[in-house]
């Protein structure tokens, strides 16, 4: 199984997850992620690109299927545990998800702080990742005095902090304009470029045939088209 | 470099500066709720330190009075002195007696002078002879009674045992009164801070579910609740502690008011002292099982 997992990062086989009462929200989806990719899973609002991120992500469980990320099974992980393996990973959300009473700077820096790093390594390592997404002098505002492409930023930043195996978002520019979307999408490209592995589920399609990456189309659940540039 | 000690030592500290102040801002953000808390617990930990006081005191005046407390049976004026020192003998053969004391009538009517000074026309042979019989327990004074009337040469028994009883009953009452209000106010006191748990729990459900998300532990994200509760018992406690001062003295010159010839001779600051930290550490645990209820319920 090793030897089938090296070269790829994210194997999901056979995916499946449905909720009550009678709703397949993915249904037999299987996909691979190289190293370093930037993948696009794109499909319209209820496609199941969301429930597809959350199950890659270990925040949902699937009915059946298996996924491996890096060299490790996931799927026999109990959800108890799940978050052992999120700390692996970074996540961006449409709606940013960024703690309003923390500042820029502990908004990002808390992800590390609860792996246990001593301070100067969190302090470093949050400013070098708010650097990175152009925010080092903002550091010490609260998320309320940024604007949403900012607090996009921020959540990036959290997400990329701790140098995860894999960045995932999703709709990372649902809340934001067109000239904010297409900068966040500069950011997005520039973190894949020092190497890290992004899937990215969005709806846009403006953004997907801008940035022309292998993109797997979803609907009703499934996967009915894989576009490769 | 770190040795893997000094990490760990890192991550606790580092944790429970954070814990705290995610606890403080709990606090913070439900303040009418806190307040309530702390009013709550403040009285229900004073009520507890005021039983500790009253148990302490009562226990004090109890075994004083119980020390004091002596059977006096007096002989017929026919007894002889072979009879009187059978008794004696029999007497201290009982096992619930301590002690056993003859006093002639020659000593009862000297005493009898010492304390009232103008009874100069009785005379000795009024007054008969007696043992005084000290019981190794003031409960124990009843039983004695029982035995002591079988003996022969015996006229009357000094029955002391009705007057202890009253005082036992009284104790008795204000304990299981005291008991009362603390189990009363200790239940409100739970139940507050687990509800303003639950509210804190309730308010921060934006930040748990993106600590989830991000792979918070399940510590990490309880933790801040926990010393919330611990904040609410420990404040409470502080407060009742402050209390506890004015109310000790007050209760201290009360005492002396009632039961003047019970001397206190126990060091009340010491006293006072261990009693605080008592009621800080039921604070502390009570808030502690509190917010845990809450957790563990809607932090699953």
């Amino acid at each position: 199984m090793v030897s089938e997992i090296s070269g790829k990062i994210l194997i999901a086989k056979d995916l499946t997850k449905s909720y009550p009462p009678n709703i397949t929200a993915v249904n037999h989806i299987s996909l691979s992620v190289d190293r370093c990719e930037f993948l696009f899973i794109m499909g319209e609002s209820g496609a199941g690109k969301t429930t597809l991120i959350r199950l890659l992500s270990k925040q949902e469980e699937p009915d059946s299927g298996e996924l491996f990320i890096g060299r490790k099974e996931i799927t026999s992980i109990p959800a108890s545990q799940g978050y052992k393996v999120r700390r692996e990973l970074g996540v961006v959300f449409q709606d940013f998800k960024l703690i309003d009473y923390k500042t820029v700077f502990e908004n990002v820096s808390f992800a590390l702080e609860m792996l246990g790093y001593p301070d100067k390594y969190i302090r470093d390592k949050t400013m070098e990742a708010l650097s990175l997404v152009g925010l080092k002098e903002k550091s010490k505002l609260f998320p309320k005095e940024l604007s949403g492409g900012e607090q996009q930023r921020v959540a990036v930043a959290r997400a990329i902090v701790n140098d995860p195996l894999i960045l995932f978002a999703d709709e990372p520019t649902g809340n934001l304009d067109w000239k904010t979307s297409f900068e966040l999408m500069d950011l997005f490209l520039k973190i894949n470029k020092k190497g890290s592995t992004i899937v990215m589920a969005t709806h846009n399609e403006d953004i997907v045939k801008k940035l022309k990456r292998r993109t797997i189309v979803i609907d009703k659940g499934r996967k009915i088209d894989e576009i490769t540039y | 470099m770190l040795s893997i000690k000094e990490g760990r030592l890192m991550k606790l500290l580092t944790d429970l500066r954070r814990e705290l102040k995610e606890a403080f801002i709990s606090f913070k953000r439900n303040g009418i709720t806190s307040f309530g808390c702390i009013i709550i617990s403040t009285i229900a930990l004073l009520s507890l330190g005021i039983t500790i006081l009253i148990s302490v005191y009562g226990n004090y005046a109890t075994a004083s009075i119980g020390e004091r407390l002596k059977v006096t049976a007096f002989f017929k004026p026919s007894a002889t002195e072979e009879q009187i020192n059978e008794v004696v003998l029999k007497a201290k053969s009982i096992p619930q007696v301590k002690d056993v004391e003859f006093v002639s009538s020659e000593r009862a009517l000297e005493e009898l002078k010492q304390n009232f000074k103008d009874l100069d026309t009785v005379e000795t042979s009024s007054i008969p002879p007696s043992i005084r019989i000290t019981p190794k327990n003031s409960n124990d004074v009843k039983k004695i009674i029982e035995e002591i009337n079988n003996f022969t040469g015996i006229a009357s028994i000094t029955d002391v045992s009705a007057i202890a009883d009253s005082y036992f009953k009284m104790v008795r009452i204000v304990y299981l009164i005291s008991i009362s209000i603390i189990i009363f106010f200790f239940t409100g006191f739970i139940f507050m801070v687990a509800s303003a748990t639950s509210l804190a729990i309730y308010s921060f459900r934006k930040e748990i579910e993106i600590m989830q998300l991000i792979g918070s532990s399940r510590g990490y994200v309880r933790n801040p609740f926990l010393f919330l509760g611990v904040f609410y018992g420990l404040i409470g406690g502080a407060i009742s502690s402050l209390f506890m001062y004015p109310v000790s003295k007050e209760f201290d010159k009360i005492y002396k008011s009632f039961i003047f010839y019970v001397p206190i001779e126990f060091n009340s600051l010491r006293l006072l002292l261990i009693i605080c930290l008592t009621v800080l550490l039921v604070g502390v645990l009570g808030g502690i099982i509190a917010s845990a209820i809450s957790v563990k319920r809607y932090l699953r």
